[in-house]
């Protein structure tokens, strides 16, 4: 019998040669054009929430089951999906041929980048024209002017704290920066730890200093720039806000750089931690018998001269631009930005967040809820949190730098010329 | 073979049976090696190959790539966070793979020879081999927490100025890692070589005794070559599993602080998987395929030549 005379390298680098090929073909990077407009249509409409909290799921359907009541042509269902994995595949969603309708999202960089490249729908149609404020109103627009985005409800960040320990350690709030050290200095002379921060499995947190650092110092048109790129973080007005943040460093609790936020926040809760910089969440996640305890003050004032930034991270909904169902999508963007849905929303749901359109009413106000609403209105501008104005490799530089700069800092120059080589590699320039 | 006749067909029809069966038997053998070769092209070659030609690319995976030839790899080497990673790869390696090959021999030969109640200790040393690694990087987070079971030990015994908080300081933080690491995978090299003592044919050792050989001439002369073939698949997944190791890191340090226990695996994933800069995360893959393939490819070699002037 006679054998063809292949050999087995000749085989292989044959087989190889043919996957190269195709390989070349980028079949793996290829993206599907977007729908035509003349395509198939569906009355199915798919949102995907990344809500994983049992009160945030139930409020999503709650959304579902109200719409549908008005509009029975279409037939919704609700995916949920946990927040880290939810926010690895919306890329790879927004691009699939057949896409969730509408999905979850925020205001900032990462959905106007998304609009840049056509993968949103228009929602101008869907936006109203009254009930949301002009800051909101120019979250929601992409450069070329239309509305991509429908903003339903905002939290805000600040330093919080529970009134009763506050009261036990016979302390106030303070307002300035040089009354926020004395607070700490005080605290600590009567052996209470005076700021958490869990680094362990939330790093990210660092962001939150360095934000509103760099807002009360150099204000939020500076900080913009920076994080987009067009000023350096060698800059000396960004070792200012280190050598700011450096006054602080003595009254960070020492154990945090091993807790994880779980553990710290369950800490600052005991009062072991006297204050925790952070969003609204922090409160939620307390037992009910202690969310009346638990207040907030507006971070430090710097700079007297500098117009006052908050950060109020801004939810909602977004489209995609390949949906087999676009009047169904848009029919739901416009109901969402109603007033009522809105309060449906946050009465279903239990959390502490206000609604994005100025006309609905938080269906529970809370003390608390109202000084944080205060604060936000009555602030000059208003800034997402560092990731939402850049995007998570840029984050992933600020924790490596900010980290090691609670460790060691005395090697700030070198850290901020990490941070600014880091910075540059992840924007790929 | 199966076609081969028996004796001289008398009649036309058993021929024709013996012949068709013959092809059955071919188209059989042909599937058991097309069907397994296309799933495997479709789903480890196929991406594999994607993958080398992502990292020659820049690509956020939404935009069309952008082809920029070896440019992802020449960066590698002005990366600080690269270098820091694949220097703690190779310390992982070494540390990890030794002291679990070293580890997992000494356990063997303690608990080879039959004995009342060995299987328990050989239970217990391979228990943590069945625990998910996510399980096992809880217990161990507890242990290594500020107020946790280490630092608790150290105090009780007067050493509190040992205390620290070993998964937060960039000089402990890989060491505390590779800890758990090993628990895990000492019990598993241990097994491996329990069934690789088996074949040592205790005969020779009878025979050196008499000889008058020490017990380490025996160990050294006697039962070390015999376990030469143990050996590599040993080295193999020792490898291996040095280089995919991810998932204890990931779980309790994800590569922090600051990128001091970052591995090329958690490096790889971060950039890649979370950030969005799938060019240079595919670069890193290759680059760890390479280094592995490459370590066992060089051990394989001069394992075989050794066999071939021995």
């Amino acid at each position: 019998m006679s054998h063809p005379i292949v050999s087995r390298r000749g085989f292989l680098a044959g087989v190889g040669a043919l996957g190269v090929a195709s390989a070349l073909s980028a079949c793996a990077t290829s993206t599907p054009s977007p729908a035509a407009g003349s395509g198939a249509k569906s009355t199915a409409l798919q949102l995907k929430s990344r809500e994983t909290s049992d009160g945030g799921r139930k409020a999503m359907q709650a959304l579902l089951d109200e719409f549908v009541k008005v509009n029975p042509q279409y037939k919704p269902t609700l995916n949920t999906m946990e927040p880290a994995a939810f926010q690895q595949q919306i890329r790879a969603d927004l691009t699939l041929a057949t896409p969730p309708d509408v999905l979850t999202w925020f205001a900032g960089e990462i959905a106007s980048n998304f609009a840049k490249q056509d993968l949103l729908l228009d929602a101008t149609s869907a936006f109203p024209a009254d009930g949301y404020s002009k800051q909101f109103a120019d979250l929601s627009t992409d450069a070329s002017g239309k509305k991509i985005f429908v903003p339903t409800n905002y939290y805000w960040w600040g330093m919080f704290y529970r009134t009763s320990q506050f009261e036990k350690w016979d302390v106030a709030e303070p307002k300035t920066w040089d009354e926020f050290i004395a607070l700490c200095k005080t605290l600590k002379g009567k052996g209470v730890s005076p700021i958490a921060l869990p680094l362990a499995d939330s790093a990210w947190l660092t962001a939150s200093w360095f934000d509103y650092l760099n807002l009360r110092i150099n204000g939020a048109t500076f900080h913009r720039a920076l994080l987009a790129g067009q000023e350096s973080y060698t800059d000396p007005r960004v070792a200012k806000v280190l050598d700011t943040w450096r006054e602080v460093l003595p009254y960070l609790d020492p154990a945090g750089k091993g807790l994880a936020f779980q553990e710290g926040s369950a800490k600052w809760q005991q009062g072991k931690d006297a204050m925790f910089l952070a969003g609204t969440f922090l409160g939620d996640a307390t037992p009910a018998d202690v969310k009346a305890d638990v207040n907030f003050f507006q971070f430090p004032i710097i700079d007297a001269a500098v117009p006052v930034a908050e950060e109020a991270p801004l939810d909602g909904f977004i489209a995609s631009a390949r949906t087999a169902n676009p009047e169904g999508a848009a029919a739901f963007l416009k109901y969402v930005a109603t007033p009522q849905a809105q309060e449906l929303y946050l009465k279903t749901s239990g959390s502490t967040l206000i609604p994005a359109n100025s006309n609905a009413k938080s269906p529970v106000s809370t003390p608390l809820l109202e000084k944080g609403r205060a604060m936000v209105a009555s602030a000059a501008d208003v800034t997402q949190f560092f990731n939402r104005d850049s995007n998570d490799d840029q984050l992933n530089a600020l924790t490596t730098a900010l980290v090691r700069f609670i460790d060691k800092p005395a090697e700030a120059g070198d850290i901020l010329k990490q941070w600014q080589s880091d910075s540059a590699k992840a924007r790929g320039n | 073979m199966a076609a081969v006749p028996k004796a001289v067909p008398t009649r036309a029809g058993t021929l024709s049976k013996g012949a068709r069966r013959g092809s059955r038997d071919a188209v059989v053998l042909l599937a058991f090696v097309l069907i397994p070769f296309t799933l495997e092209m479709l789903w480890t070659f196929w991406p594999a190959l994607n993958s080398v030609y992502i990292s020659l690319t820049r690509w956020d995976g939404i935009a069309p790539p952008e082809f920029v030839g070896l440019d992802n790899y020449t960066r590698m080497w002005s990366d600080e966070t690269f270098r820091l990673a694949l220097r703690n790869t190779v310390l992982w390696l070494v540390l990890f793979g030794g002291l679990s090959v070293l580890g997992g021999l000494g356990l063997a030969l303690l608990l080879d020879k039959p004995r009342k109640g060995i299987g328990v200790y050989r239970a217990i040393f391979f228990l943590p081999v069945v625990f998910s690694m996510v399980v096992t990087a809880l217990v161990w987070r507890m242990i290594f927490q500020p107020e946790g079971v280490v630092n608790g030990i150290l105090s009780a015994v007067g050493l509190e100025d040992q205390a620290r908080i070993w998964l937060g300081e960039p000089e402990t933080a890989l060491y505390a890692l590779i800890v758990p690491a090993l628990w895990r995978q000492i019990g598993y090299i241990m097994v491996l070589f329990l069934a690789g003592l088996k074949t040592v044919d205790p005969l020779l050792h009878e025979a050196a005794k008499v000889d008058g050989a020490t017990a380490f001439e025996r160990f050294r002369h006697v039962t070390l070559p015999q376990l030469r073939p143990i050996t590599t698949v040993v080295l193999a997944v020792t490898v291996i599993d040095a280089l995919r190791s991810f998932d204890i890191v990931w779980a309790l340090t994800k590569g922090g602080p600051y990128h001091s226990s970052e591995l090329l695996s958690t490096y790889q994933f971060s950039t890649g998987l979370l950030g969005s800069q799938l060019g240079y995360g595919s670069a890193l893959a290759v680059v760890i395929f390479l280094l592995t393939v490459g370590t066992i490819v060089v051990y394989l070699v001069r394992s075989l030549r050794d066999e071939e002037t021995a």
